[in-house]
């Protein structure tokens, strides 16, 4: 018996019980549905920690001093010599054609004071041309600029919490002390900018001069404690990082600088983003895995109450395997449109977040955070490419799986039961 | 019910309702595969649920453990409007010490710890970094906090001892151990620059990168002294009550007896914000999956029951012709449900017993995968217990009853408007 026949029954015998069918079918739908959308919410959430993260962050990639991550950053520079070699490498077009940006960044630890107040400070040195349109804080100026302005006093573009603890603003000043080699230093900075990223540590203990001033204070012409790499594409990290090393490893003669991917440089986040994954997996495995014993018990019923049919089906010299065959397209096609209609509906709905997000803000008046990098309250759906293809998949085997054993019983049908009973 | 003096009706009627049960109890089984496939679908939902709904309680107390017991409190009385800014200026407009001693009288008050904070440089040879400053009490501390406990080596300095305690990753920075000389440069309260120098007494491990490189904690008395305030001038009290949930409460009763015109009691949730939001989002996350399991539990309900009843109309239809009342027959449909919720609710506790146990007991191990991170600034793992959230469990278990019933109320009805005539004709499918 061709395959179209059988195809052609299986259809016709679904549609012998519509109402089981379809309420078949729309669990199914619900399951596809709800494992789309909420692939589609992590994977959004996901990618946005992660761009949060890279831009707050040190990049796609990094380049730092060997060993410069076993205690803490400003501890560790290239000097003068290395950061030109890096420059020269970065410049280099197999690397510079993928690469949107690279920031040269010194960092240094110290204590901001105002008239009123003081606090602990991270003091990062930058090139305001060469952060603007890759890093996250010139974006979240809300008043003056990032360090465009160069007075006779060095700049300093500080986060709004700390303007307000220091009860400085616009054209204030503030002194920054901090230590260069054995003596500590004091420098005088004028606000000239601030910045609110939402990230309380951030707004708060944050301060960005320019680099050339950061060397000054310390004493380190040249000095750079790691570049910032920012590439086109995430997904280029891996071979990125790979290709900059090697080139780094070829031209250094000492101990070369380590080249770490964004996974490396903030191991919390990248792990955080893997167990939470396989949570999203497991429970919507679960939700599908309670589908399909659905789907076998439809189908059960239907084998069960049809063993009349089967045992004459066989008696007029139908085979065994074509009603195995039979049962199991039954099953696959219910699977199907069940599939069908959740993955129209799961696509309907990430599209729309996708456009418009979906907006968690009402459930939370403040924003919370992981491994440091704020969660933003609206939530912009977003798939991997192969989530669609990796989801039909797994619903295809468990459609599959669900049809062995009734298909199985249906095939163990003795033609003599036709006329028993 | 057997006396003899008891009324005719009332004892048919429950005798009927005896037999109903019987009857939907016998019509579950009569097809023991589908009750058993069916009751599988919804248990293997339910235990889902409970593993989420233990695994988040767990979370949930492990965070707010962790988030208030290692430096925190559970609440905490400033000035009013010295926070957010902690400004050194800003001191409890009492005699601190004594305040602290008094609370300590209360009831629900277990420990209060005195404390005062700004902010300096600390160095040592060529290398500094910019640090909170805590002067912290040992003995009281260890009455709130659960810091003492975290030492890798050493202590919190004694009383008056001029020692310094460090966090893992800032001891390592300044390349210093036990013993080592420090100097701390700050600004005091006088407007001088207040500049000494201390031996390390102990190094501690929290687990939060924030704490572990940027607090260095003095004896309170000797801090007092770098910062020029008097033994009297405290900026905040860390109070420990019985359980952190009682943190709202304890707060608005100390708010009241203190009056709030200079002082301000702040329970946890006002401190760490971001951890009270985490756990309104845990929370409504966990009513997301209620509703998620509920509809696909009700799908299975209303599928299966369709079944038993299209298969039945026939048998309705005799039962009907006979002179049961629709009542009765929603009744004995409607039990049927709700004896298939509850064999799914037993199978569930089967099945998910020993998965939950091993959740609260041992936990699920995420070490090989992860060092543990900080949710909410509050390090979380590489181990997440469970919680035996009973009432939860208990709450859903009715809620799937409830929930199976609605669900079989349409087959109910349709069993129960079986016309007689023709469903014993076989007219109707």
């Amino acid at each position: 018996m061709n395959l179209s026949l059988l195809l052609r029954m299986g259809w016709r015998n679904l549609w012998r019980h519509p109402r089981r069918t379809t309420l078949t079918a729309l669990a199914f739908a619900i399951g596809v549905f709800l494992l789309i959308v909420s692939l589609g919410l992590g994977d959004g959430m996901h990618e946005k920690m992660i761009e949060t993260g890279i831009r707050l962050g040190s990049g796609h990639v990094v380049i730092e001093p060997a060993g410069a991550r076993d205690t803490v950053d400003e501890l560790h520079y290239l000097d003068a010599d290395a950061a030109k070699a890096v420059e020269r490498i970065l410049d280099q077009a197999q690397i510079r054609g993928k690469v949107r940006g690279a920031a040269p960044r010194l960092l240094a630890s110290g204590l901001l004071s105002s008239a009123n107040n003081s606090t602990g400070v991270q003091v990062v040195g930058a090139v305001p041309e060469r952060e603007r349109g890759v890093a996250l804080l010139p974006d979240k100026i809300v008043s003056g600029d990032f360090l465009e302005e160069e007075g006779r006093t060095p700049s300093t573009v500080i986060g709004a919490a700390l303007a307000k603890k220091l009860d400085v603003g616009l054209g204030s000043k503030v002194v920054l002390m901090t230590q260069a080699g054995t003596e500590i230093q004091s420098q005088l900075l004028r606000v000239r900018g601030i910045f609110s990223t939402g990230m309380d540590d951030v707004d708060l203990r944050l301060v960005t001069v320019r680099l050339e001033d950061l060397q000054a204070v310390l004493h380190k012409p040249g000095a750079i404690s790691h570049f910032a790499v920012f590439l086109d594409s995430s997904a280029d990290t891996a071979a990125m990082r790979d290709r900059i090393e090697q080139r780094i490893d070829d031209s250094f003669a000492g101990t070369p600088p380590s080249v770490l991917s964004w996974q490396q440089a903030m191991p919390e986040l990248h792990q955080f983003i893997i167990i939470d994954d396989a949570g999203n997996y497991l429970f919507n495995g679960v939700l599908l895995f309670m589908v399909a014993l659905g789907v076998l018990n439809t189908i059960l019923m239907a084998v069960l109450e049809r063993r009349r049919e089967f045992s004459l089906l066989l008696a007029l010299g139908m085979r065994p395997r074509e009603i195995t065959v039979m049962v199991m397209i039954e099953s696959m096609l219910l699977t199907a449109m069940g599939a069908g209609v959740g993955l129209v509906l799961g696509w309907t709905a990430h599209t729309y977040f996708a456009t418009y997000g979906l907006d968690l803000g009402r459930l939370m008046n403040q924003t919370f955070s992981v491994a440091g990098v704020s969660v933003d309250s609206v939530v912009h759906s977003y798939l991997y490419p192969g989530r669609i293809r990796w989801t039909l998949t797994f619903v295809a085997l468990l459609g599959f799986a669900a049809s062995l054993y009734p298909a199985f019983r249906a095939a163990q049908t003795k033609p003599s039961e036709a006329t028993q009973e | 019910m057997t006396s003899s003096t008891g009324d005719p009706p009332a004892r048919s009627s429950l005798s009927l309702d005896a037999v109903l049960l019987r009857i939907g109890w016998r019509n579950l089984w009569r097809n023991p595969r589908r009750t058993a496939i069916t009751a599988l679908a919804i248990a293997v939902g339910m235990i889902m649920l409970a593993f989420v709904l233990s695994i988040m309680a767990g979370m949930q107390r492990d965070m707010i453990d962790q988030g208030t017991e290692l430096m925190i409190g559970h609440l905490q009385i400033h000035k009013r409007g010295y926070l957010p800014d902690r400004s050194i200026f800003d001191f409890i407009p009492r005699p601190g010490r004594t305040l602290a001693a008094e609370l300590l009288d209360r009831d629900e008050v277990f420990g209060a710890a005195p404390r005062v904070s700004a902010f300096g440089l600390i160095s040592s040879g060529d290398k500094s970094v910019g640090v909170e400053i805590a002067g912290m009490d040992r003995d009281a501390e260890s009455q709130v906090t659960t810091l003492g406990r975290k030492f890798v080596r050493g202590d919190l300095p004694a009383r008056g001892e001029r020692g310094i305690a460090l966090g893992r990753i800032l001891a390592g920075t300044l390349g210093v151990d036990i013993g080592d000389e420090v100097v701390i440069i700050a600004q005091a309260a006088d407007g001088s620059l207040g500049n000494d120098l201390y031996h390390v007494s102990g190094i501690f491990r929290s687990g939060l990168d924030l704490v572990d490189g940027g607090v260095a904690i003095l004896d309170l008395g000797v801090a007092q002294e770098l910062l020029s305030l008097d033994p009297q001038q405290i900026h905040e009290i860390a109070i420990r009550t019985t359980s952190p949930s009682r943190a709202q409460a304890v707060a608005s009763v100390l708010q009241a007896t203190l009056g709030s015109t200079d002082l301000q009691v702040a329970p946890w949730q006002t401190l760490i914000p971001q951890l009270a939001t985490w756990v309104a989002m845990s929370n409504s996350w966990s009513w997301i999956m209620y509703v998620i399991v509920f509809a696909l539990a009700a799908i299975s309900v209303l599928n299966t029951m369709l079944m038993a009843v299209f298969e039945r109309l026939h048998e309705f239809g005799v039962l009907a012709a006979i002179g049961m009342r629709p009542r009765s027959i929603i009744g004995m449909v409607v039990t049927e449900v709700a004896a298939l919720a509850v064999v799914s609710l037993v199978l569930a506790t089967i099945l998910g017993f020993p998965i939950l146990y091993w959740v609260v007991a041992s936990g699920i191990d995420l070490s090989s995968m992860t060092d543990g991170f900080s949710m909410s600034g509050v390090p979380v793992g590489p181990i997440l217990r469970g919680d035996w959230v009973l009432a939860k469990f208990a709450l859903a278990g009715m809620l799937l009853i409830l929930c199976a019933v609605i669900a079989g109320l349409y087959p109910a009805t349709r069993a129960a408007s079986a016309d007689p005539a023709r469903l014993t004709r076989g007219e109707i499918r």
